[in-house]
């Protein structure tokens, strides 16, 4: 009976340890592997045209004359869809064609003053000008299409006359002719309608294919270029085939968010054309191609992170976790190696490793905001450095925070180094410092080394110890240690609570996130390899 | 009963301690006058290396080993043997004072070596266990190369270049490993077998040029084999060293040694040549345990 239960309470443990076991791999699994996937995306994507010129005009990378070529290729599709644009938007919104025809009174109007003319001629003449003007301005305003024509035919009547042959005049028959081709096909009536319809599309358009070509170029770098990524491009031509319309179910009732096909909205229009043209062409207009974008890990990033890389942050990163680590090696082994070697088991002891526990458990933001009282605002300024977060404060400030660790780990590993090879230095007559020197510390080194690069990996990845001493979101790559410099951890938080880019950009903040992962995880695999190595030598294979 | 000698032990290097018998010959003592030099007789044929004098050492309040007085001659092999617990190893390990490892130890009465009281406060722990080697029980050569850890006592005392080249290579063949290791010294000494790594830690103690060496059981973690070849270096290495060896086995203690002293309890019960102790011991408790009957 007493072998029985044993036996029952033998397999439940072993199920109980396989599915603590699974448990942990699924974890990793569950929490990596998405990451990694979503991550990727920002190094492995599909890249458009737009891309590519992008990569030229800003960074200097890519093949100027294969892009010259697609750009070519790209724009005469293009171009069909901006001429279908630009022929609605004259006949829907003829605004710019009545600033033209105001433009040509005005300067008609001081042309005739100018010339040496009689009295009763300059008045006839700025008098037609006058009628002429005032006749396509309410051909333009109306939204009768037939009383339009009439007047547009009218001011066209005009057109041979003699006095305003070869004047600035002429122009107001190249208009009459523009607007009387642009209203052919339109119904004016419901102008009102398609105005605000009409600019939606065409940011859409815009966000897809990128600034109208001959317009002046967008301040901003992120508004010069259209969609540069496949995936960027189908939610823009999302965009521009459908509106979201809010409709009412009932009183009462919530609205509802329905996408209604543009095609439809702008249906009798010439510009109904436009979205089969998109829809079949999109391909066609942006040229999509499998890029690996390995330049990723060492751009530096324009605009924000809309474009670019996490160069500058993975540099940060590094540094300030290499010194942090450096800070606290010499610190965390020598405490190590006096609490083993010379402090025995005194009340002072237990106190003083009481605090080391403590400090383990301190959250990281009180050792952000002490970094910020004492390296920032008091030590480094007492030192001549400027005041200001710093890559060494910052640094320092994740030294104290890793240190505990550091030097329970270090103890561990100078505790578990066999008495023997201490009895046999001492008894060479070696000294206690020398034998803890040669003899103590290479033995436990591959201990130590472990617990210092699992410190390095969490250091790499903590934002609230450096938030307030190191940290910037924007800013140059740093020339001097003195100088804050941007880290993984800070710019994923940055862009995730900072601006509308984690909604633009999703990819690059998969990607940064990626990087930060995969910098901790190369350092376990470092961590791994070099104590194998290490023990592997000390056990003299 | 301490006895306490008033000249300065730190000086003397132990290269040139032979040749300064002044410190040696003082003028014998009452035992009761302390901070005085002590008697320790020299004779070219039996001189006392070693002398413990009403010597004890306590852990705490528990005494590892009491009141011994003994003699240990120059130049030949004394076996120290008695029953598990009995102090042998806390003796052994007092000539060099390896027990101050322990916390709380304590030592009463005399024990000199080479006319030195070594617990004396002033005494110099770095130049007497450079003076009195030791070797362990488990071989436990350091985690680096053969060489390295020929060399490890040597460059202490300064030695480097072409003269630690030489004194690593003696060494080794005082050992009798240069035969089996000088292809390859930059091995890792863990990499050697059992036997062969204790010959290292021969080597290694002889290394430092001591004048005594002291054994804890070398040959209890080796087979039979590396047994023998470890006792064959022992009996070669007497005429050069003194040497104190610690075992459990009665017929090694008969084979190599030239005297024996039987502990039992943390008492010297008999000390005499290893002939008389395991032929006609004069103590009955002796006889017992050489004859296998108790212990």
């Amino acid at each position: 009976m007493r072998t029985r239960l044993r036996q029952i309470a033998n397999t439940l443990f072993t199920l109980a340890a396989l599915a603590s076991v699974v448990l942990v791999v699924a974890a990793l699994v569950g929490i990596l592997l998405p990451m990694i996937w979503r991550g990727s995306g920002a190094v492995a994507f599909q890249g458009t045209v737009e891309f590519r010129r992008m990569q030229i005009e800003q960074l200097g990378r890519g093949d100027r004359k294969a892009l010259q070529e697609e750009m070519e290729q790209a724009n005469r599709l293009r171009d069909q869809a901006w001429g279908m644009l630009d022929r609605f938007a004259a006949a829907m919104d003829p605004s710019d064609l009545v600033t033209r025809v105001r433009q040509l009174h005005r300067e008609f109007s001081t042309q005739i003053d100018n010339r040496d003319l009689r009295r009763d001629q300059t008045t006839q003449l700025k008098s037609l000008s006058r009628s002429l003007r005032d006749k396509l301005l309410a051909a333009m305003d109306t939204q009768d299409t037939s009383a339009a024509t009439a007047n547009l035919d009218e001011v066209l009547s005009h057109a041979e006359d003699g006095p305003l042959r070869g004047t600035v005049a002429a122009g107001y028959f190249d208009a009459a002719r523009h607007y009387r081709d642009a209203i052919s096909g339109v119904d004016l009536a419901r102008r009102d309608q398609y105005v605000e319809p009409y600019r939606q599309v065409r940011s859409a358009v815009e966000a897809l294919l990128g600034p109208r070509p001959g317009k002046p170029l967008p301040a901003l770098v992120m508004q010069r270029y259209g969609a540069t990524r496949w995936d960027q491009a189908r939610e823009h031509l999302a965009n521009v085939l459908w509106a979201r319309e809010w409709v009412a179910d009932g009183p009462g009732r919530p609205l509802r968010q329905v996408a209604v096909p543009r095609e439809q909205q702008f249906a009798g229009t010439e510009l109904a054309g436009l979205f089969p043209l998109m829809r079949d062409n999109a391909a066609g207009m942006l040229l999509p191609r499998w890029t690996f974008y390995w330049q990723y890990f060492i751009d530096d990033s324009l605009s924000g992170h809309y474009f670019g890389g996490v160069g500058p942050e993975v540099i940060g990163t590094l540094l300030i976790t290499v010194l942090a680590i450096l800070f606290a090696m010499p610190i965390g082994v020598i405490t190590a190696g006096y609490l083993i070697e010379c402090a025995g088991d005194g009340p002072l002891t237990r106190l003083l490793r009481m605090c080391i526990n403590t400090l383990a458990g301190v959250p990281s933001i009180v050792f952000g905001l002490f970094g910020l009282a004492f390296f920032v605002i008091y030590l480094l300024p007492k030192l001549g450095a400027p005041q200001g977060s710093s890559i060494v404060s910052g640094a320092m400030t994740l030294a104290l925070l890793v240190l505990p660790v550091v030097i329970r780990a270090s103890e561990e590993a100078i505790r578990s180094v066999p008495s023997s090879y201490r009895e046999a230095s001492l008894a060479l007559g070696a000294s206690r410092l020398h034998c803890f020197v040669t003899v103590t510390l290479p033995a436990a080194m591959p201990g130590i080394l472990t617990g210092l690069i699992l410190s390095m990996s969490r250091a790499a990845g903590e934002t609230a110890p450096i938030l307030f001493t190191a940290a910037v979101a924007m800013g140059p790559v740093p020339s001097s240690l003195l100088e804050p410099t941007r880290t993984l951890s800070y710019s994923s938080y940055d862009m995730a609570v900072g601006d509308r880019m984690a909604a633009m950009a999703p990819h690059n903040q998969y990607g940064m996130v990626m990087t930060l992962v995969g910098i901790v995880l190369l350092l376990n695999i470092v961590a791994i390899v070099l104590r194998g190595r290490m023990a592997r030598k000390l056990r003299g294979q | 009963m301490m006895l306490r000698p008033n000249y300065d032990c730190r000086k003397p290097d132990m290269l040139t301690m032979e040749d300064q018998p002044s410190q040696r010959d003082q003028a014998p003592i009452p035992p009761s006058a302390q901070r005085k030099p002590i008697n320790l007789r020299r004779s070219s044929v039996a001189r006392p290396e070693v002398r413990a004098q009403g010597f004890s050492l306590y852990y705490g309040a528990k005494a590892g080993v009491q009141d011994i007085t003994m003699d240990i001659t120059a130049r030949c092999v004394t076996a120290i043997i008695g029953p598990s617990g009995c102090g042998k190893s806390t003796f052994l390990r007092s000539i060099n004072r390896m027990n101050d490892l322990i916390p709380d130890t304590r030592a009463e009465g005399l024990l000199a070596v080479d006319g030195v009281d070594i617990y004396d406060r002033r005494a110099n722990l770095v130049n007497l266990r450079q003076q009195v080697g030791m070797v362990f029980q488990r071989p436990n050569p350091f985690p680096k190369s053969i060489y390295d850890n020929v060399a490890y006592g040597p460059r202490l005392q300064g030695v480097r270049g072409q003269r630690l080249d030489e004194l690593v290579e003696k060494c080794l063949r005082d050992a009798a490993l240069w035969d089996e290791v000088n292809d390859n010294l930059g091995k890792s000494a863990l990499a050697l077998s059992g036997g062969q790594q204790q010959r290292l830690c021969i080597a290694r103690a002889l290394a430092t040029g001591p004048q005594v060496l002291l054994m804890d059981e070398p040959c209890s973690a080796l087979d039979p084999i590396a047994t023998a070849r470890i006792e064959e270096l022992i009996i070669g290495l007497k005429h050069q060293y003194t040497i104190v060896i610690v075992t459990h086995n009665m017929q090694q203690a008969a084979r190599v040694s030239d005297r024996t002293a039987f502990f039992c309890l943390g008492k010297l019960i008999e000390y005499d040549d290893t002939k008389t102790i395991f032929t006609k011991p004069a103590c009955k408790q002796t006889e017992d345990y050489v004859t296998g009957r108790f212990g």
